[in-house]
């Protein structure tokens, strides 16, 4: 048997659900909305064929009944429209995703510039001082620091190289965007802990040439800041080691 | 409103029962009906979830309350084949095929708690929490009713 046509199956079920409320009508409404989003009918054409609907099942009552049966009509058009919410979160976290990974990606570039300038090689000291306070500001960025510190000792006899960089953590992509589902979570259990990640810089050879660290008082670093900071790390100590004799 | 209501989900029609039991304690806890909606389709989801893939189940709901804020838990078992990948599993699109974000991640998106415990050929289990601010006249109401 061919089902109905959707348009006559939303007005079927919105005219059993205003002259009688349950929940067995209200679930047929969340059906047919999961249907309209797996189908790819936009919310506009439901809104249109809810009206169309509304209005017809109104011509057929009591103008007594006017009112609640529109009341009821809106408890049937927000449960049709759920399956719509639940889409229309998953692509705001979708789209947060793709703005942080292109801005990581943009940062990741930009140090990678910096770091493979050839001035570093020349053991300029001023230069070395600029690029290791750069690298600790886009640590405590890219991963979202309260505050980082790296430090970089070449040899034995002169003075370490230390970057700092402090600032309250500014989600930006959370400003612009929201914060995602996993992310608030995370944030709400981490909410007066403080959570730290120190990171040895190594040279090829194996030597230990500084370190970096990171410090969030108000979250917990996810898996992915843990993966940046090991990529940054990597890419620091591949370019400092080349003013170590 | 201390009691943990029980639904057995053994067919397609238990998400009715499940539905409305979802609202009904929601209108109660003072959730507003968008949002009692947003749970009773959470519940819906991951209902329709043990359906599908596991045949049966059961959910357990509850109300929670603190100083500040009212809460409704839900927590979904089962005795099935468990997930292998949960991370997969919360991946848009992973048992519908579509990634429109239904199923597990889109019940995730509607609560504001969400976890899963999942054991190979065990089964799983899923708890998802919605809270809301109890304002300053539930608050005080709440006071007098302990002090009388």
């Amino acid at each position: 048997m061919t089902p109905l046509p959707f348009a006559r199956r939303y007005e079927d079920g919105l005219r059993t659900f205003v002259f009688d409320r349950n929940e067995r009508s209200l679930r047929t409404a969340y059906e047919l909305g999961r249907e309209a989003v797996q189908a790819d009918i936009n919310v506009l054409t439901i809104v249109a064929l809810h009206n169309a609907a509304l209005v017809r099942s109104l011509q057929a009552a009591d103008s007594s009944d006017v009112l609640s049966l529109v009341e009821a009509s809106g408890d049937f058009l927000l449960e049709s429209l759920a399956a719509f919410e639940m889409v229309q979160r998953g692509l705001t976290d979708a789209r947060r995703a793709a703005f942080r990974e292109r801005r990581i990606v943009r940062m990741l570039r930009q140090l990678s510039a910096v770091l493979s300038d050839v001035s570093l090689a020349a053991g300029d000291r001023d230069s070395l001082r600029e690029t290791v306070q750069l690298v600790a500001e886009h640590v405590r960025e890219l991963v979202r620091a309260d505050r980082a510190v790296v430090t970089f000792a070449t040899t034995a006899g002169r003075p370490e190289i230390t970057g700092v960089a402090e600032g309250e953590d500014v989600d930006t992509w959370s400003e612009v965007l929201g914060a995602g589902v996993e992310e608030m979570a995370a944030e709400q259990d981490a909410v007066q802990q403080i959570d730290t990640i120190r990171s040895e810089l190594v040279t090829s050879r194996g030597e230990k040439i500084g370190f970096v660290e990171v410090v969030a008082s108000k979250r917990i670093f996810s898996e992915d800041d843990r993966g940046l900071l090991t990529q940054i790390v990597q890419m620091t100590a591949g370019a400092l080691q080349r003013d170590v004799p | 409103m201390d009691d943990q209501i029980h639904v057995r989900i053994g067919c397609d029609d238990d998400l009715v029962a499940a539905r409305a039991e979802a609202r009904t304690l929601a209108t109660a806890l003072g959730f507003s009906r968008t949002d009692a909606t947003l749970i009773a389709t959470a519940v819906s989801e991951i209902a329709r979830n043990i359906v599908v893939h596991v045949g049966e189940g059961e959910i357990r709901m509850e109300a929670l309350c603190n100083d500040t804020r009212y809460g409704l838990r839900v927590v979904a078992t089962d005795n099935g084949p468990g997930i292998r990948n949960t991370s997969t599993a919360l991946e848009d699109g992973y048992a519908s095929r579509g990634g429109l974000g239904l199923g597990l991640p889109g019940a995730r998106r509607l609560m504001d708690e969400f976890e899963i415990e999942t054991e190979v050929d065990r089964g799983t289990t899923v708890r998802m929490t919605k809270w809301r601010q109890r304002d300053e006249l539930e608050r005080l109401r709440d006071r007098d009713r302990r002090a009388s």
